[in-house]
């Protein structure tokens, strides 16, 4: 086992669990997780790979993971804890990584978790004129979007105009 | 006799133009084949023009934006009636070669003009590239003339084409300053490594960017006469002239594909790369060129 | 008199204009990875006379390649409208013609011929650089014959054009 890997253990409020030789995984509880990440970055994991979240539907709860990397030891970690799907919110996490900015500016739109700390965490970042659910979330139904909204192609032999080759 | 004058009058721009075109169809046709393929049909450039010309868009954004392109054709046409062709005086009795300088300005700044009345941060960006430029190649090409000038104690374009007539050519007298004027006259026409200018991928086409059809038409035939007369003045400074024009058209598309050869294998430079090396190196030749005329 | 004199003009701009074909170099999607092998000396396009330009305003052709989102379609409707008369749009790839493989997507419009008029479509995903020629070949047999008048149905049933696009776009 490697050293870093028993610094991350003790930690307080870190469950880790190794998968590969550089990958390991880190459960924390919701009220810990920003302390969780200032003490990973005193460890060491430097840069924030990405950030984002999983709709875990069945348990009615979201699961938001960061995946960080250290460059001296070359080592991944991802830090997860869950969160409750109705309201959901979480603090941002900018103040310790910087490009977790735009990350959350995305969670906010796609999932529709709030982020506390972020200035520009409700406005509209990639979707124009967007009226519906956020569209990542597991109970939005892009079948039933799609036929509402847009129109198929009829059968080749009822259109007739330019379709060529 | 005014027949007579009418004929030159048509038809020394015509004749202009053809050997311009004509070294287009070239240029296209020997690039092609510097990069292993065949290229265009050889008739290509003057298909181009007249696309644009049936083209059926009108777009103004003024008054200027039109007349740009006017004006930059007419100086062009002007122009070409200061620069001798083989046999024929035309009116180089009337300007010498410093009014020449003066009047050959008046196409980039018309065009310059056009292209910031179009209201295209691009066009502008473009516009201040090519000024820029200008301001480089001016300083090789006037110590260059100065060279010629005081070799030859003439300013007449006429006299000193005569001069050199009988194979004392001034390139191989002057080779220092034959080489800076080539070097000049790479960045007058825009070729390779000074076309920060016209760059397609970083500006869109400079000043070009919003002119389209009737325009970008009138704008491609400046561009002919500006080959040619780039070349013929070049010709005339360096090689002699000619006694006739078929030598006159083949001394011409000697030095082009000297230029092409150079123009497609070439980056292209920064703007302030170009004006620093515009000052550096051509200009030293220069120098040195004038103090030798000066000393002899 | 006029009036023959009017179609040999019409037979004789037609075939020149078919040679000059200027391409606009705008790669709204995926599949614009499959034009510089086009453009470059192996399958070279140059020798058609069509060249890549890059303003709206000095091109002919507009190629859309791959799908389209919303957002990307309000520019594409811009960039056509900003090009000169005679233009011609064709449609890339399968994502035009029946939304490909973003069919379920909540973004991507599914027909492009409901927004823009097209006169040619090329199927594929991606179209290798001989399927692209051919279609470039086809495009200037329509030229020739004067059928490809994508341009005048934009403006003849514009009201259609609009509605669909403001149904879309919001």
């Amino acid at each position: 086992m490697k050293e870093i890997i028993e610094r991350v253990k003790r930690i307080s409020g870190a469950e880790v669990s190794v998968r590969r030789e550089n990958l390991i995984f880190v459960d924390v509880s919701r009220d810990k997780l920003i302390s969780m990440l200032y003490d990973m970055k005193l460890e060491g994991f430097n840069q924030l790979s990405i950030m984002s979240a999983v709709d875990r539907l069945e348990d009615n709860e979201f699961e938001i993971f960061y995946v960080l990397y250290n460059y001296r030891e070359k080592i991944n970690a991802v830090v997860r804890s869950r969160i409750e799907r109705e309201n959901a919110e979480i603090e941002t996490a900018e103040k310790i990584y910087p490009p977790a900015h735009t990350y959350e500016r995305e969670l906010t739109e796609m999932f529709g978790i709030k982020v506390l700390g972020n200035s520009e965490s409700g406005k509209p970042f990639i979707l124009e004129n967007w009226k519906d659910k956020p569209p990542m979330r597991k109970d939005f139904d892009s079948v039933r979007y799609v036929n509402s909204h847009y129109e198929f192609r009829h059968s080749a032999e009822e259109e007739t105009e330019g379709k060529n080759e | 006799m005014v027949g007579k004058e009418i004929l030159i009058a048509i038809g020394i721009p015509l004749l202009a133009f053809s050997i311009g075109i004509s070294l287009m169809m070239f240029r296209r046709k020997i690039a092609a084949r510097i990069q292993r393929r065949y290229g265009p049909n050889f008739i290509q450039p003057l298909i181009d023009i007249f696309k644009l010309l049936a083209k059926k868009g009108n777009i103004t954004h003024g008054i200027m934006y039109d007349l740009g392109p006017i004006i930059a054709l007419a100086a062009s046409i002007t122009v070409v009636f200061f620069i001798p062709m083989p046999g024929m005086k035309l009116m180089t009795g009337s300007a010498d070669v410093i009014a020449l300088l003066y009047i050959m300005v008046i196409g980039s700044l018309a065009t310059a003009l056009g292209a910031g009345e179009s209201a295209n941060p691009n066009s502008s960006i473009g516009v201040a590239r090519a000024l820029t430029l200008m301001l480089g190649y001016d300083l090789p090409f006037v110590i260059v003339i100065i060279t010629l000038v005081l070799k030859y104690h003439t300013t007449n374009l006429y006299a000193i084409m005569q001069a050199q007539a009988g194979g004392s050519w001034a390139m191989w007298v002057l080779p220092l300053s034959a080489i800076a004027g080539i070097i000049v006259t790479y960045g007058a026409l825009g070729e390779h490594p000074f076309d920060a200018a016209v760059a397609p991928n970083e500006v869109a086409t400079g000043p070009m960017a919003e002119y389209g059809g009737k325009h970008l038409g009138l704008l491609m035939i400046n561009h002919a006469f500006h080959i040619y007369i780039e070349l013929a003045l070049f010709v005339d400074l360096f090689m002699g002239g000619a006694s006739n024009i078929f030598y006159f058209y083949a001394k011409m598309f000697v030095i082009f594909v000297l230029i092409i050869f150079f123009d497609e294998v070439l980056p292209r430079f920064r703007i302030d790369d170009a004006v620093r090396f515009y000052w550096r190196w051509p200009t030293i030749l220069a120098l040195i060129g004038l103090i030798i005329v000066l000393v002899k | 008199m006029d009036k023959m004199t009017e179609e040999q003009y019409r037979a004789i701009s037609n075939m020149l204009r078919k040679r000059s074909l200027w391409m606009l170099h705008y790669c709204t999607g995926c599949g614009a990875m499959e034009l510089p092998p086009t453009m470059t000396s192996r399958y070279d396009m140059e020798r058609f006379g069509i060249v890549p330009y890059v303003t709206p305003r000095q091109a002919d052709i507009l190629l859309v390649t791959g799908y389209v989102n919303t957002k990307t379609l309000r520019r594409i409707v811009t960039v056509y409208e900003q090009m000169l008369d005679p233009k011609y749009v064709i449609g890339f790839g399968s994502c035009p013609i029946n939304g490909g493989v973003y069919w379920d997507s909540y973004s991507v419009i599914k027909q492009l011929d409901k927004y823009i008029p097209v006169d040619l479509y090329i199927a594929g995903c991606m179209p290798r650089p001989e399927a692209i020629i051919t279609a470039f070949r086809h495009l200037m047999d329509l030229v020739d014959k004067g059928k490809a008048d994508g341009y005048r149905r934009y403006k003849e049933n514009l009201d259609y054009y609009k509605k669909n696009q403001r149904k879309v776009l919001g």
